[in-house]
Order: structure tokens, then C-alpha cells, then sequence
């Protein structure tokens, strides 16, 4: 054979078998989810992978109105789950989801301070310090809402240093010390794991967050989409979540 | 005040040892074939290529002596030089060209710019004051070069090929510029050219250089 | 007649025409749809809201300072790579053009390890004289000057050399010093070069996004310049998004326009 006969020999097998392999293990579901959801989200993907093997998922961490975004630039998202139901609203209205949404975890907020909360930070009326530099979410982002509204209920004015563009970004610049405080949920002070120091808002003043998650619209439906849905939503995965700190819907 | 040179000068594998003397008033012509080194010995008195060995003074003030560890660098020799290219400044008028040394030496702007005013006058060139340098033909630079030159009242004068790519014309013209003011010049005078009609027009006395080395000096 | 056909072009070799469409589709293509998909009935609307003029107005700021600043710390970093022979020469112009190659947000994330509280230079800053640079508009200079800087020195790098050296000589003999030939022909000559530089280094800071988001954070007023803008009005309100990328594109047409000597040639 020639060389360049050879080649092409090698790249049709290399297609054939290429392909028999997909048939035999089935392409894993795209699941977009909220920041916050990062760690939990994975574990939830590994107890998913070993109930209901050969399907797997694989996950996009993002801040809630950007994950909505792409997915209204058509990214190929199989499921969705934010961190409130007016940004995963919009993929309602355009009629972008299989399935109305269901809420499928709670949360709470929490003050993320420097390890060994050097500055003292003792509560949310701390904030309004001048010698701290507090960050918080944008407003867009659904942990920057929740936490104005916690602020406001407090009665507590801040100027933050820096509007961050999802929950991971005001927890990353704490724990660098960039930043002495910033608002996130509790379940990233917990996943975080003593990067940073946890101070608790009571809950007179703090903000539950409702999570979502829902079925996004899609030509070739992928039924490994509706069981990673049902599993977030089932004994298993509830128990997933609530070992990261998550509160039952 | 007399120039006095003991010029030893490496350039890669290009070796110079000549040694003249120039008097004042005097004018000293160093001519030979191209690469016989007569601009680098030129180059040497002015301060823009360094002696390896060697003596340069100049009015008994020592400009170069690498044994002795003292080097003047060119902006501090006071010795005028006008290039084989002209080499004006393209982006200044020839007035401003003219007047670039007097106010190097902190000379007041008005002042500079009357002083060479009347150079270009001098040189018949007043009309191409405000004229930039780039559209001056290769007469009127040279000449303008020259005026530059003499402008700062140097002790030395030193004059690298000073009809090089000229025309016939302009070269007549140039040589009877430079005959005039050299006349006039009271320091002494070195003159590099490979054209032996030039010495002659000039009245120069003649220091025939071949390959790096002296060969033949005559009146 | 023979000869006239001689001389005729022969026009594009049929083999380069895919690649010649490829590649003017990639280029041409988004900007056509930025144009076609920018909400032109709204502009003025979008464009006059105090959100977009905040972020438009603190672009200029920050850019222009980072362009002044580019400019002071530049231009003798060039006439150094340009006219002194040292030892490391090589090495200092490869220092230089590395934030052209590093990805922006490395730039913000090594100027946050370097400036920031807890940085290698900003921690003494803080301690000892009370300066924060991350989340200030300082911060957001300094992250425009880090990635701009490089296209400033590397043309006016280009500018000094093509001086002809042999005027200085001539410059230095009639009694000028290093400073006043630097000055008055070594400078002059250069700027056309220089002038280029500095307009590529501004809008290379102007579209800044990574370093700015990563080192000074983004508050609008302060930090939020309008690539930042842009990118969080994306999620939720893409008209804004898309009028302000139309802003900066014109941006970079009417640079494109002011320096076309120096880059379409003929």
C-alpha cells in the first residue's frame, strides 16, 4: 500500500471504531448551573454517573444571567438550574424550557470574611465601615439582589469596592485577601473549606434564595436530561446537596 | 593653535596609523583611494570613532590619549565638521540648520538665527532661509553644511569629501564657496578627498594615505 | 502590442481564492452583523443613558492616563532598546513584548500577586504609605498600562532606529549634547512613528477587559470601563451591550483611518 493510501486507511478505521464507541456510550448531559453550585453540582455529577451509569454529566459553572445568556445565543445546554426564578424567567418567557422549572434547593446568605476575621466583622451593619473593603455580586446576579435585599432589611448602607460578576469571584477576592468582606451564600463559605471565615446573618435579616432547575428546550431530546433532573430532585441527590450546606425546597 | 594627530585606529580588521600635523591658518589634504582610511582619520580628530593608540591635541589641549585615559567626547571639541552627505537636519529649515549649533552653545534664539542669517548671506543663500533642508539641491546643502559648520566659530574646521556626488556646476560653485571662507579661517584645516584637482584648487598642502599607512606627503 | 500583454497582472492564482473568501469572511463577516444587528432606532437612547456615559467616560479617562503614562515609561525604554548596546538587550525587549502574548487575565491575576494587598509590592504600599491600587481607577491604569505599554516601545523602538544615527553624529559635533540631539533631531524625526505607537497603545487600552476585570474589579464609576460594561450588559441587557460595541468598533475604524498611511501603504 502507499504511504498516502495507508493514511487514509488508518483515518476511516480510526472514524469507524470512533464511532461505535459513541453508541456504546451515549453522550453526557450538558447541565448549566449557578456558581454557587459548583462543588455540589459536581458531587451530584459523580453519585449521578454511579446510579445510572452509562450516563454521565458534565457541567458549566457560571453566574446565573450568563448561563441564561448563552443559552439564549444557543448554547447547547441540556438543563439549567440558577440561583433564583426571575433570571431563569426569561428562558420561560421565550419559551426556551421543556418543562416548567422546579425548585430543587434553598440557601442562605452569609458574610465571607478573612480567615481568623481579623477586621472583626461582627454582622451586617459592619459593613458600613469605612476602614473595610466590601465587595458584593452585581446586581444582575442573583446573590448581588439577595444581598441588597438583605441590606436593606438591615438597614445597613454599603459602598462596595467592586460589583463581582457571579458568587465565586467575591469569594476568590476574600480569600486573597483583596477584599475584607464580602456577601455570599453559606454553602460557598462551607466549600470553601477555612480559605475564608464565615459570619452569620441572622435570619431576621437574611434572604432565602430559591434554586430552579428546568429542562431546556432541544431538538433530540437527551433522556439522560430528564434523569439528572429527577435525581437532583430525588432522596439521593437531595442528600448530596445537603451535605453542602443546602437547604431542602 | 595647531592640531597635532597620532592616529592609531582598529576597525574590525581595517588597521590606521597615520600621525600629522596642521598649523593654523593651515590647510592639510588627506588624499587616497577609497578604504585607505582617510575619512576614519577625519572621524578620529572628531571624536565620532575612538583612538585604540595615539595622541590627538588640539591647541596643546589633549582630545584623546587612550593611554593617558582621557577622551573629549565630540560635542565638547568645538571643531566644526562638514560631512560627505551634509548630513542637515531634514525636519529644520537651512536657517534653523544654520543656527542648530549656536544654540546648542546656549546661544539666545534671536541672536542665533540673525548670526546665520548672515552666513546664508555670506554663501549667497539668503532667499533659501525658511526653505527645508530636504528640498535644497546638492549644491545649496553642501553649502549650507559649510555655513552650519563655521557658524560655531570651531577652532578646527574638518571636511569629509566636501564635493562628493556633486555636479560639475555645483561642484565649481562649492569650491569657490569653501576657497573663499577657508581664507578666511584662522584655525587649521583638514580636508579629506580622493580627487587630486581639489588640492590644487585649493592650495592645500597633501598627505597621500594607501591602505591604513601615510605614503607620500607633498606641498 | 506584445508587450502590453507582457506586462498585464495575471490577478489572483485560482488556488488562493478559498482561502483569500475564508478569510474575508472571518474578518468581514461579524463586523457586517455588528453593524446590521446594532439597534440603530435606540442608539441615541442607549448611548445617552448615565450608565453608558459613565463607562464611555471613564474609558477615556483610563485609556488616555494609560497612553500619558505608556508614553513617559516608554519612550526611554525605547531610545534605551534602540541606541545602547548592553548586555541583556535581547532579554529586556523580551520583557517588554511579554504582556502582548500573555493572556490578559494572567496580566491581572501576576498584577494582583504583584500590587495587590497582599501583593509583592502592594503589601508594603499599604503598610507603609497607605495605597491601594486594586478596585481603584489607579488600579485600572495600571492594568491598561501592563498590557498597552509594549505596543508603545515596540513602534517607537522601530521609530528611534530608523533615524538616521549618522545626524546625530552630525548633531554631536556641532556642540549638542546627549540630551539636546534626543531632543531636537533624534525626537522630531521619530514622531510619526511615536504618534502611531501611542494611537495603537490606546486602543489596545481603551478595549482592555481581562487584567481591568481581574486586578482593579469592575464598579461602575470608578472601574467599570466599557469592555466591562459590555460584557455585563450582555447577560441582561443586550441592547446596551451591542450600541456600546458599536462605539468601540467605531473607535477603531477611525484609528484605522488616522494611521492609514502608516499601515495600508499603497
Amino acid at each position: 500500500m502507499t504511504p498516502r493510501l495507508r493514511l487514509a486507511a488508518g483515518l476511516a478505521l480510526a472514524l469507524a471504531l470512533g464511532s461505535g464507541a459513541r453508541a456504546e456510550h451515549p453522550k453526557p448531559v450538558l447541565v448549566f448551573a449557578a456558581a454557587s453550585l459548583t462543588e455540589s453540582f459536581r458531587a451530584l455529577g459523580e453519585a449521578f454517573a454511579r446510579a445510572h451509569a452509562p450516563a454521565r454529566a458534565e457541567f458549566s459553572f457560571a453566574g446565573s444571567p450568563a448561563l441564561v445568556a448563552q443559552i439564549e445565543s444557543g448554547a447547547p445546554a441540556d438543563v439549567i438550574a440558577t440561583a433564583d426564578a426571575a433570571t431563569l424567567a426569561r428562558l420561560e418567557e421565550s419559551g426556551a424550557l421543556a418543562d416548567a422549572p422546579a425548585v430543587f434547593a434553598r440557601n442562605r446568605l452569609e458574610i465571607a470574611v478573612e480567615r481568623g476575621n481579623p477586621k472583626g466583622v461582627k454582622g451586617l451593619a459592619d459593613l458600613a465601615r469605612e476602614d473595610l473593603v466590601v465587595i458584593l455580586c452585581a446586581e444582575t446576579v442573583p446573590a448581588g439582589r439577595y444581598a441588597r435585599e438583605a441590606l436593606k432589611a438591615a438597614g445597613v448602607a454599603v459602598e462596595p469596592k467592586s460589583l463581582e460578576e457571579n458568587v465565586k469571584a467575591v469569594l476568590n477576592k476574600v480569600a486573597l485577601g483583596e477584599a475584607d468582606a464580602g456577601i455570599v451564600y453559606t454553602t460557598d463559605v462551607r466549600s470553601a473549606a477555612g480559605r475564608v471565615a464565615g459570619v452569620a446573618i441572622p435570619d431576621a435579616q437574611n434572604t432565602i434564595a430559591s434554586y430552579p432547575i428546568a429542562l431546556v428546550k432541544r431538538a433530540g431530546a437527551q433522556p439522560g436530561a430528564r434523569a439528572f433532573l429527577d435525581f437532583a430532585l430525588s432522596a439521593q441527590g437531595q442528600a448530596v446537596l445537603a451535605r453542602f450546606g443546602f437547604l431542602p425546597p | 593653535m595647531s592640531l597635532e594627530a597620532e592616529i592609531g585606529v582598529q576597525l574590525g580588521r581595517f588597521a590606521l596609523e597615520v600621525a600629522f600635523r596642521v598649523g593654523d591658518g593651515e590647510l592639510l589634504a588627506l588624499v587616497g583611494p577609497n578604504g585607505a582610511g582617510k575619512s576614519t582619520a577625519l572621524f578620529a580628530v572628531a571624536g565620532l570613532v575612538p583612538l585604540a593608540r595615539g595622541r590627538i591635541a588640539l591647541g596643546g589641549a589633549v582630545l584623546d590619549d587612550p593611554e593617558a585615559g582621557v577622551f573629549v567626547p565630540p560635542e565638547a571639541r568645538d571643531i566644526g565638521v562638514v560631512f560627505q552627505d551634509g548630513r542637515l537636519f531634514p525636519h529644520l529649515s537651512a536657517l534653523e540648520n544654520v543656527a542648530f549649533g549656536l544654540r546648542a552653545r546656549g546661544v539666545p534664539r534671536a541672536d542665533a538665527r540673525a548670526r546665520a542669517r548672515g552666513w546664508l548671506e555670506r554663501m549667497g543663500l539668503a532667499p533659501l532661509a525658511h526653505a527645508r533642508a530636504a528640498t535644497l539641491s546638492g549644491g545649496e546643502a553642501r553649502k549650507v553644511a559649510l555655513a552650519r559648520a563655521l557658524a560655531i566659530e570651531p577652532r578646527a574646521l574638518l571636511l569629509d569629501e566636501p564635493f562628493a556626488s556633486l555636479d560639475e556646476d555645483a561642484t565649481l560653485d562649492v569650491r569657490d564657496a569653501l576657497r573663499r571662507h577657508l581664507a578666511a579661517f584662522a584655525g587649521p584645516c583638514l580636508l579629506v578627498t580622493h580627487d587630486p584637482d581639489d588640492t590644487r584648487m585649493l592650495g592645500a598642502r597633501t598627505l597621500r594615505l594607501h591602505a591604513g599607512a601615510a605614503c607620500e606627503e607633498s606641498r | 502590442m506584445s508587450s502590453r500583454r507582457a506586462t498585464r497582472s495575471r490577478g489572483i492564482p485560482l488556488l488562493l481564492v478559498a482561502p483569500i473568501a475564508g478569510a474575508g469572511a472571518l474578518l468581514g463577516v461579524p463586523l457586517v452583523a455588528l453593524i446590521a444587528r446594532a439597534p440603530w432606532g435606540e442608539l441615541a437612547r442607549e448611548l445617552s443613558s448615565p450608565e453608558v456615559l459613565t463607562a464611555l467616560r471613564l474609558s477615556l479617562v483610563c485609556s488616555l492616563s494609560a497612553t500619558a503614562l505608556s508614553t513617559l515609561l516608554g519612550v526611554p525604554l525605547a531610545w534605551l532598546l534602540a541606541r545602547v548596546d548592553f548586555p541583556g538587550r535581547r532579554l529586556l525587549r523580551a520583557l517588554v513584548m511579554l504582556p502582548m502574548i500573555l493572556p490578559p487575565v494572567v496580566g491581572g491575576v501576576a498584577l494582583l500577586l504583584a500590587f495587590g494587598r497582599r501583593g509583592l509590592l502592594g503589601a508594603w504600599l499599604d503598610r507603609a504609605f497607605d495605597v491601594q491600587l486594586p478596585f481603584t481607577l489607579a488600579g485600572a491604569v495600571l492594568a491598561e498600562t501592563f498590557v498597552a505599554l509594549p505596543f508603545l516601545v515596540i513602534a517607537a523602538e522601530a521609530g528611534f532606529r530608523q533615524v538616521d544615527a549618522r545626524l546625530e553624529q552630525a548633531a554631536a559635533t556641532l556642540g549638542a549634547t546627549r540630551l539636546r540631539v534626543f531632543a531636537r533631531v533624534t525626537l522630531p524625526l521619530a514622531a510619526p512613528a511615536l504618534a502611531a505607537g501611542a494611537a495603537l497603545c490606546w486602543a489596545r487600552a481603551l478595549g482592555e477587559f481581562g487584567a481591568t476585570i481581574t486586578f482593579a474589579g469592575n464598579l461602575p464609576g470608578r472601574t467599570q470601563t466599557l469592555p466591562l460594561a459590555v460584557y455585563i450588559a450582555l447577560e441582561t441587557h443586550p441592547e446596551a451591550a451591542f450600541a456600546m460595541s458599536l462605539v468601540l468598533l467605531g473607535v477603531a475604524i477611525a484609528l484605522l483611518v488616522a494611521l492609514r498611511e502608516n499601515w495600508m501603504g499603497r
